[in-house]
């Protein structure tokens, strides 16, 4: 146990370091930065009451579709470059077992995946309290320091609205979704040695894995009449795909209403669920694979 | 082929064990998220296009409506008031739980809209038309922020907008009393809402009322000295309606001025 523990670790720390010197995680490090940076410019919409509500929205998405890149290329360039390299013969000469190798990959990818959240997140907060200064900068001059009753109760509810501890809860359930692509990405990498099939299919059942709830119920409700084939493709999605909808409390909580952790931790539960399967599935399917 | 074997038996399982647990996790998300009658997804797909629903499926809903809405503004500078109201509609429907998009879309319609239409040119003979017209944008507006309050209950902002349409667009002021006093219930609401309720009663005529609510506010405190409740303003009012309705001067909160 001690040893497997200590061959996942050594894995896991080349594949953050490897991953970490690819070029194409750099541009899109730069490109989120900008992102988030520029958010704060698009706080001048109409959106009287909730000045903060584009900039966390553009934020969430970018740090969303930014993440789910790196997901994808992470999982999708390192394992089938370690089989065209043959570097993989390497490792698994050595005692490694594979499915010590499968999951000395992901945990790498999780921990990159980990640090490009908390940049990112960082460079967020950064621009909310940037933006949140400065608004509330502008009330506290325009009255000489003393507010009037309703710029008080702006500058409570922009200070509300910034600085707001949920946003950490959505974050959590951002990473938690985004491991969850990793995982399947890192599982498709053990089928297939075509990056661009692995990212297509991860990208697909990413989007299936928004719709599984549709199908789910449209299957187990059996409301209406359909055929078979339909019933049990519909089954197969149902049972095979995870439910991306299970993270939409993200979208709660950026709205700035309240989420208990108490509805977030089932849910990260379920993550964490979907990924040790996942993970075991990946390992057993690439016990089998011939290098 | 025997992990193979076992790969696909472990992934069957999970699948019938996962299934009750994701229903259970959409029927917590569901009561998150209150006021959805149908499943989410069913109603967007009725309302929204092919592209929009995949990103407001996929975990992009807060930006969809961002997005909406900043388009909705375009609407409403060219004043498409139909336009509006459709995308005002798409709004509350993808984040049902943002104040902001009920709020504004009702204002939208129910003053915005109803005075555009108030202010359009008619044919000869035909103003009753428009004040028809003006009516079916502030029921709009007001079915806009009744609907609102069923899901998000628990915030005083709607009631406060509601009370500010039944006072400003259709001039119920017993209503937009009610309305005020249903937003002081919640916490958060300003103080100044709780002068807005005597205003209301008193513009309704119902005086007595009046005084009796202005008293008990005066009451609520033993300091009146806090500038945001603004107890000058109170005691105004008070004095006021104690010498319109001649109340004795034993049962008198203010000895009348000299």
């Amino acid at each position: 146990m001690g040893n497997s523990l200590r061959h996942i670790y050594a894995i896991a720390t080349n594949t953050f370091t490897e991953a970490i010197r690819q070029r194409v995680l750099y541009v899109l490090v730069v490109f989120c930065l900008v992102m988030l940076g520029g958010s704060s410019f698009c706080t001048q919409f109409d959106f009287r009451g909730d000045d903060f509500k584009f900039m966390k929205d553009l934020a969430y998405a970018g740090i969303s579709v930014i993440g789910l890149l790196v997901a994808l290329l992470g999982a999708a360039l390192l394992i089938p470059a370690e089989l065209e390299r043959r570097t993989i013969y390497m490792v698994l000469c050595k005692p490694v077992r594979r499915f010590e190798f499968i999951a000395g990959k992901y945990f790498g990818l999780v921990a990159l995946l980990t640090l490009f959240v908390v940049l990112m997140a960082g460079i967020f907060f950064l621009a909310l309290w940037g933006h949140e200064s400065a608004l509330t900068g502008d009330i506290l001059a325009a009255s000489k320091g003393r507010p009037t009753e309703l710029q008080a109760q702006m500058i409570a509810e922009y200070r509300a609205a910034a600085y707001d501890p949920a946003l950490v809860q959505a974050l959590v359930l951002l990473w938690a979704k985004l491991c969850l692509v990793t995982v399947i990405s890192v599982f498709l990498s053990t089928l297939a040695s075509s990056t661009v099939f692995i990212v297509c299919c991860t990208l697909l059942v990413y989007l299936i894995g928004h719709l599984q709830s549709v199908a789910r119920e449209f299957w187990l409700e059996g409301t209406v009449a359909a055929a078979w084939y339909t019933r049990a493709f519909l089954a197969a999605l149902a049972l095979t795909a995870p439910d991306f909808q299970t993270f939409n409390l993200i979208d709660e909580i950026i709205a700035g209403n309240a989420v208990l952790w108490s509805n977030t931790l089932p849910v990260l539960g379920y993550a964490v669920g979907y990924a040790v399967v996942a993970l075991a599935l990946a390992a057993l399917v690439f016990e089998e694979r011939e290098l | 082929m025997r992990y193979r074997l076992l790969a696909l038996a472990l992934l069957v399982a999970w699948g019938a064990g996962k299934l009750p647990w994701e229903r259970r996790l959409a029927a917590e998300r569901q009561v998150v998220m209150v006021g959805e009658t149908l499943p989410m997804s069913y109603q967007l797909r009725d309302r929204l296009g092919q592209g929009l629903t995949m990103a407001a499926l996929g975990g992009f809903r807060g930006l969809a409506a961002d997005c909406l809405w900043i388009s909705l503004t375009g609407a409403w500078e060219e004043q498409e008031w139909e336009r509006v109201q459709a995308l005002a509609e798409v709004c509350v429907l993808l984040q049902p739980r943002v104040v902001f998009f009920w709020e504004m879309g009702a204002w939208n319609l129910a003053w915005n809209a109803s005075e555009a239409v108030t202010r359009a040119p008619v044919p000869m003979g035909r103003i009753d038309r428009r004040r028809h017209d003006a009516m079916r944008w502030i029921e709009a507006g007001r079915s806009l922020l009744e609907r609102g309050i069923r899901v998000i209950p628990e915030r005083p902002t709607l009631y406060q907008k509601l009370g500010d349409l039944h006072w400003q667009r259709l001039e119920d002021y017993s209503k937009a009393a009610e309305c005020y006093e249903e937003a002081l219930k919640r916490p958060g609401c300003p103080a100044y809402v709780e002068r807005f309720v005597g205003f209301a009663l008193e513009k309704a005529g119902r005086r007595r009322e009046a005084y009796d609510y202005w008293r008990r506010l005066w009451g609520s405190v033993s300091e009146h000295g806090v500038d945001q409740h603004r107890w000058g303003v109170v005691e105004e009012h008070i004095r006021d309606l104690e010498a319109e309705l001649d109340v004795p001067a034993g049962e008198r909160l203010f000895a009348p001025a000299r």
